[in-house]
C-alpha cells in the first residue's frame, strides 16, 4: 500500500512491531486487549475535532441530486434539471438552489460502491466501514459485527472528560428490525453512544438523564456521593476489583456531565436564538442539525445524525426511499419534502459552523447506505443502487470543490477511481489523527482493523 | 463462587473444557449417587474447604479467575437489581399490564405490552441489561458497565422513588419515637447485609443531627446505600 501522504506512512505500526511488545507478559496464545491499544499513539496529526455523519436513510438518488446525468434518455435523467453551483463547471439538482451556493465547500466522491443492496445490511456497512458477510436484510445486531465509527473514536481517542464522545440522535434507526452499526458492539457497552430519541424540535425537549428530579440539589447530589465514598471505603472492592473500579468510574464520569455546565448548555436549545432555529427549519432533522453544531461546541467527537427512523418512500415521511410502492412516486416526494428539507439544513449547517470558526475542525459527512438505480421503475421510482453512490464531505482537512471518482454516462458504475464505505470510513478515521489500520481485538480476541480501507486521499487537502 | 466449572454453564464443548475436569466427574458422580438430591450437592459444595476460602483475594491469587481461588466480583443480573432495590427500600414497583407484586425476575418476555415506550422499571431493566431476546443466546445478555446505568442511579426516577418512599416511612418511624440509629442499622441489614461500622455510624449520627430534615438526610443514605458498590455487584 502507498498514500501520497508522508506523514500517514510514519504514523503506520507494522504486526511485527507490535507482536514484539513481549515485556507486557502475555499468557497463552491471546493478547490481551490492552497491547492492542498501544498503537493509540497514531502519530497523525488530528485535522477534525468533530466529525458529523448526516446518515441519509434510505438511501438518496445520487442521479437526482449530486451526480445529475442531463445528456441521458429521459427514462434515466428524470424530472429534474441541473444547474450551475458556486463550483465552475459543476452542476446540481435545480430543486438545491441553497446548496449549489455553497457546494464550493465540499467535495464530492461520486464513486462510492458496495454489493449491499439491503437496508439493514448496507446501513451497517454504512455506519460501520466493514462489509457484512452476508447480504441479508434480517441482519441482526451482534458481537460479530463491527462498531459504530463513533465508538471507535471513544475506544481510541475519546473526548475530554464531561462530555460524551460518541452522540447519536434523533431515532434508532430500523428497516424491521434495529440497523445494526448503531452501537459498540464487541468494544463494550460503555463505548455505546448516548442516544438521544426525544425529539429537538419539541418544546419540552430535554435529556432525561440530565434532570435532576425535583426535591434534589446539587447540594444533595454532593451529600449522597459523600455518603457513597465513606460507604464504598468500608470494603475493599475497589482495590481488588476491577468491576468495582469501572462502576466507581462511570459514576464519576456521570456526575461530571451532571454537573457541567457545558453538557446542560448544549442540550439546552431553547438557548438558541429563535431565527437560528427557524433557519435550520422546525423539523426533527433540522433541530438535530442545530443540536449537532451544538454538540460539537461543547466537545463531542462523533455525532451520528439520522435523517428519520424509517426509510421513507411513502408519502412525505420517513427517508430517501423512494421506490414508487404503494402508489407513491418518487418526484413529489422529492419535490415536496426530501429535497426541501435538505436544501434548508445543510447549507444552513455549513454557513453556522462557518461563521462560528468550527468549520476548519469539524468533518461534516453527507452520505446515504447507497444511491438509487439510474433507471426509472415501473412505478415512477427508483431502486436501491450500491453499485454507484455519491457523499458528500466538508469542513476539516477536506479540499474543497474537489469532485473525486466518476461515474458512467447514465450513473451506473464508477467509470474511475471506485472507492467503498471503508475508504470513506479510512478517510474520517485518518482526519481526526486515528491511523485507520489501528487493530481493535473483537469477542473472540482476534486483532481486526478499525478500517479495511484507505483514506481517499484525493479530497484530502 | 462467580463462575461455573464449565463457563459458560451451558457451553460444553472440546475446546471449552472444565476448570477442574476430576472435580467435574466426581460431582458429578456424588450427584447421581445420592439419587440426583440437589440439596446434598449444595451442601457438599457448600461446605467444602474451597467454597469456606476467604472472599477477598490475596497476592498470590489476584489474577485467578478460573480456580476459584476468592470469589469473582460480577455485577448483579438487571432484574436481580431491581428486586433487590424493591426489597431493600420496601418500594414495590408495578410493571405494566402485570399484577402487582410481580417481581422484575417473573416477569416474561420482553415488548411493551401494548404501549408505545417502555414503562419506567422496564426502563432500568433495560439499561442494566435485560437482552431484547432477538438473539438465542446467552451472550446478549450484556454486563457490561455504562453511563446510562449510572444517571439511572443518580437521577432515575426508579432509585429516586425507592429512596424517596423508604426515606418517608422511616422519617415516619422516627417521630412517632422508634431510635434513629436502630433504624439505620435495619437498612444497612436491609440492603448490605451487615451492621453499619464505627466510621459510618459516627458520621450517620452527626449527619441526621445537623439536618433539619432529617427525610431528605434518609433519603440520601438511602440512595447512597443502593448505589453503593456492596449493593450493586456480587461479592
Amino acid at each position: 500500500m502507498t498514500f501520497a501522504c508522508a506523514d500517514f506512512e510514519r504514523g503506520m505500526v507494522s504486526r511485527r512491531s507490535l507482536l514484539k511488545v513481549g515485556a507486557l507478559g502475555l499468557t497463552g496464545m491471546s493478547l490481551p486487549r490492552a497491547v492492542l491499544g498501544a498503537e493509540k499513539k497514531s502519530g497523525l496529526k488530528a485535522r477534525a475535532q468533530s466529525v458529523i455523519f448526516l446518515h441519509q436513510w434510505g438511501g438518496p438518488s445520487h442521479v437526482d441530486t449530486f451526480d445529475m446525468k442531463p445528456q441521458a434518455p429521459e427514462a434515466i435523467r428524470g424530472e429534474f434539471k441541473p444547474i450551475a453551483s458556486k463550483i465552475p463547471g459543476i452542476r446540481c439538482c435545480d430543486r438545491l438552489p441553497r446548496v449549489a451556493k455553497v457546494l464550493d465547500r465540499f467535495a464530492q466522491v461520486r464513486s462510492l460502491q458496495h454489493d449491499m443492496k439491503n437496508h439493514n445490511s448496507a446501513g451497517y456497512y454504512s455506519l460501520s466501514g466493514y462489509a457484512p458477510s452476508v447480504d441479508d436484510q434480517r441482519l441482526r445486531d451482534s458481537r460479530e459485527l463491527f462498531p459504530a465509527y463513533g465508538s471507535v473514536v471513544d475506544y481510541l481517542a475519546p473526548a475530554k472528560a464531561a462530555m460524551p464522545t460518541f452522540v447519536a440522535f434523533p431515532h434508532v434507526i430500523r428497516d424491521g428490525s434495529i440497523t445494526p452499526g448503531q452501537q459498540a458492539s464487541f468494544l463494550g457497552k460503555s463505548y455505546d453512544p448516548l442516544l438521544i430519541t426525544q425529539d429537538p424540535n419539541s418544546a419540552d425537549f430535554q435529556l432525561p438523564e440530565l434532570n435532576l428530579p425535583a426535591n434534589l440539589s446539587l447540594d444533595r447530589l454532593e451529600n449522597r456521593r459523600r455518603l457513597l465514598h465513606l460507604i464504598d471505603e468500608q470494603s475493599s472492592l475497589l482495590e481488588y476489583s476491577a468491576r468495582a473500579r469501572g462502576v466507581d468510574a462511570t459514576y464519576q464520569k456521570a456526575l461530571t456531565m451532571l454537573t457541567s455546565p457545558k453538557m446542560k448548555k448544549a442540550f439546552d436549545l431553547a438557548e438558541e436564538p429563535a431565527q437560528v432555529r427557524e433557519r435550520y427549519g422546525r423539523t426533527t432533522y433540522g433541530q438535530s442539525c442545530l443540536l449537532a453544531r451544538r454538540l460539537v461546541e461543547a466537545g463531542a467527537r462523533f455525532i451520528n445524525v439520522y435523517f428519520a427512523a424509517q426509510i421513507g418512500g411513502r408519502k412525505n415521511s420517513g427517508g430517501w426511499d423512494t421506490h414508487g410502492f404503494d402508489n407513491n412516486p418518487m418526484y413529489p416526494i422529492l419535490k415536496e419534502y426530501l429535497l426541501p428539507i435538505t436544501d434548508q439544513t445543510l447549507p444552513t449547517l455549513i454557513e453556522d459552523l462557518e461563521s462560528r470558526g468550527l468549520l476548519d475542525s469539524t468533518l461534516v459527512v453527507w452520505v446515504g447506505e447507497f444511491g438509487r438505480s439510474p433507471k426509472i421503475n415501473k412505478m415512477a421510482g427508483r431502486d436501491h443502487w450500491p453499485q454507484c453512490y455519491t457523499a458528500l464531505l466538508a469542513g476539516a482537512g477536506i479540499k474543497a470543490g474537489a469532485i473525486y471518482g466518476a461515474s458512467d454516462k447514465i450513473g451506473a458504475y464508477p467509470a474511475a477511481d471506485a472507492v467503498r464505505p471503508d475508504d470513506l470510513a479510512a478517510t474520517m478515521y485518518y482526519l481526526l489523527g486515528i491511523n485507520p489500520h489501528t487493530e481493535v481485538a473483537d469477542a473472540l480476541n482476534r486483532p481486526l482493523p478499525i478500517s479495511r480501507g484507505n483514506p481517499i486521499m484525493g479530497i484530502v487537502s | 463462587m462467580g463462575r461455573g466449572l464449565v463457563e459458560p454453564n451451558d457451553d460444553f464443548r472440546a475446546s471449552n473444557p472444565p476448570a477442574n475436569a476430576p472435580l467435574l466427574d466426581a460431582l458429578a458422580r456424588e450427584l447421581a449417587e445420592h439419587h440426583f438430591d440437589l440439596r446434598h450437592l449444595i451442601r457438599t459444595i457448600m461446605t467444602s474447604t474451597t467454597y469456606q476460602l476467604s472472599a477477598v483475594p490475596n497476592s498470590t491469587n489476584r489474577d485467578d479467575e478460573t480456580h476459584f481461588s476468592h470469589a469473582l466480583v460480577r455485577s448483579l443480573p438487571a432484574e436481580v437489581l431491581l428486586d433487590a432495590l424493591s426489597q431493600a427500600s420496601g418500594a414495590r414497583v408495578r410493571f405494566r399490564g402485570l399484577p402487582a407484586g410481580m417481581r422484575a425476575t417473573q416477569v416474561s418476555g420482553v415488548g411493551n405490552r401494548g404501549e408505545k415506550r417502555p414503562g419506567l422499571p422496564e426502563q432500568f431493566l433495560q439499561r442494566f441489561g435485560k437482552p431484547e431476546r432477538l438473539l438465542s443466546c446467552d451472550c446478549e445478555r450484556s454486563d457490561d458497565v455504562t453511563l446510562s446505568q449510572a444517571f439511572q442511579l443518580i437521577t432515575g426516577e426508579t432509585i429516586n422513588r425507592a429512596a424517596s418512599l423508604a426515606g418517608q416511612r422511616l422519617s415516619d418511624l422516627i417521630k412517632n419515637g422508634t431510635s434513629a440509629p436502630a433504624l439505620v442499622d435495619d437498612c444497612y441489614l436491609a440492603a448490605l447485609c451487615r451492621l453499619p461500622t464505627v466510621q459510618e455510624r459516627s458520621a450517620i449520627g452527626s449527619i441526621l443531627r445537623t439536618t433539619p430534615n432529617s427525610r431528605d438526610a434518609l433519603e440520601d443514605l438511602l440512595a447512597a446505600l443502593l448505589s453503593s458498590k456492596e449493593f450493586l455487584l456480587r461479592h
